[in-house]
């Protein structure tokens, strides 16, 4: 398929330069922050039985509380857990990888947060299947990426 | 080279056999995440904790993958299920530096 065809014309008349640039900045929107293998994305897979505790408002992102209760469907047990901070430069946070087949799990820590944003939390069962619950959060100041 | 990290393994809840208890480990970890800077403007080299293992009488029961969104003292509680004839835990750590380190606590019914 040709779009230029239907560009206007200033768009047409461009120099090399400036198409390795559009494809730059194309690829850079395209770029996933975090890479996580799932099934579906995260705002598609079922929250239910995850149960998070997160603080709504922060005064700063240093130090953030954060509890999670997931409890898993009839019949599975848990195998993985993960916490991640997509605004972070690092956005995973935690990887817990769980070795006793358990079918109810709190995990409780402390995270460091780089803007307000949502924590998601992703449970993984022993079929393969996942499910993922997040929390919003708004943070004052960042921890981050100061320059302090 | 630097000073001992201090950690620390502690429970709530009741040591029964059967009961799930909430273990609670700490370590005074500088958590460096390397985007900081000091004083000079040079930035401070990443060095955290990447790797915690917790086992439950030598059976590894949890392993810990983490990132630098972990909070400097680094605070972890997870479930630790009692079993009949009590035992021990044990946390072990690892850092970008190298360095390890060891906690255990008796389960005493």
């Amino acid at each position: 398929m040709n779009n230029t065809s239907k560009l206007p014309i200033s768009f047409q008349v461009q120099s090399p330069m400036r198409r390795s640039g559009l494809a730059w900045a194309l690829g850079t929107c395209l770029a996933v922050p975090h890479q996580v293998v799932l099934s579906k994305p995260l705002n598609e897979l079922s929250s239910e039985g995850i149960e998070l505790v997160f603080p709504r408002l922060a005064d700063t992102g240093n130090a953030v509380p954060f509890e999670a209760l997931v409890t898993a469907p009839t019949g599975l047990h848990l195998k993985a857990l993960k916490v991640i901070l997509p605004e972070n430069p690092n956005p995973e946070a935690l990887h817990l990888k769980i070795m006793d087949q358990p079918v109810q799990y709190r995990l409780k820590t402390r995270l460091r947060l780089a803007a307000s944003q949502s924590v998601w939390l992703v449970a993984y069962f022993n079929d393969g299947s996942e499910r993922a619950n997040h929390a919003p959060t708004i943070i004052t100041s960042t921890a981050c990426l100061d320059e302090s | 080279m630097s000073s001992p990290i201090l950690t620390r393994l502690a429970w709530t809840g009741p040591v029964k056999a059967g009961a799930n208890l909430e273990a609670r480990w700490s370590a005074a970890h500088p958590m460096d995440s390397g985007f900081r800077v000091d004083d000079s403007g040079r930035q401070i080299p990443k060095n955290i904790i990447h790797t915690v293992r917790a086992y439950l009488n030598d059976r590894l029961i949890m392993e810990a993958d983490l990132g630098t969104a972990m909070t400097s003292p680094v605070y972890l509680a997870f479930p630790v299920l009692v079993p009949p004839e009590g035992g021990i835990v044990k946390v072990i750590w690892k850092d970008d530096l190298g360095q390890m380190g060891e906690t255990q606590q008796r389960l005493v019914l």
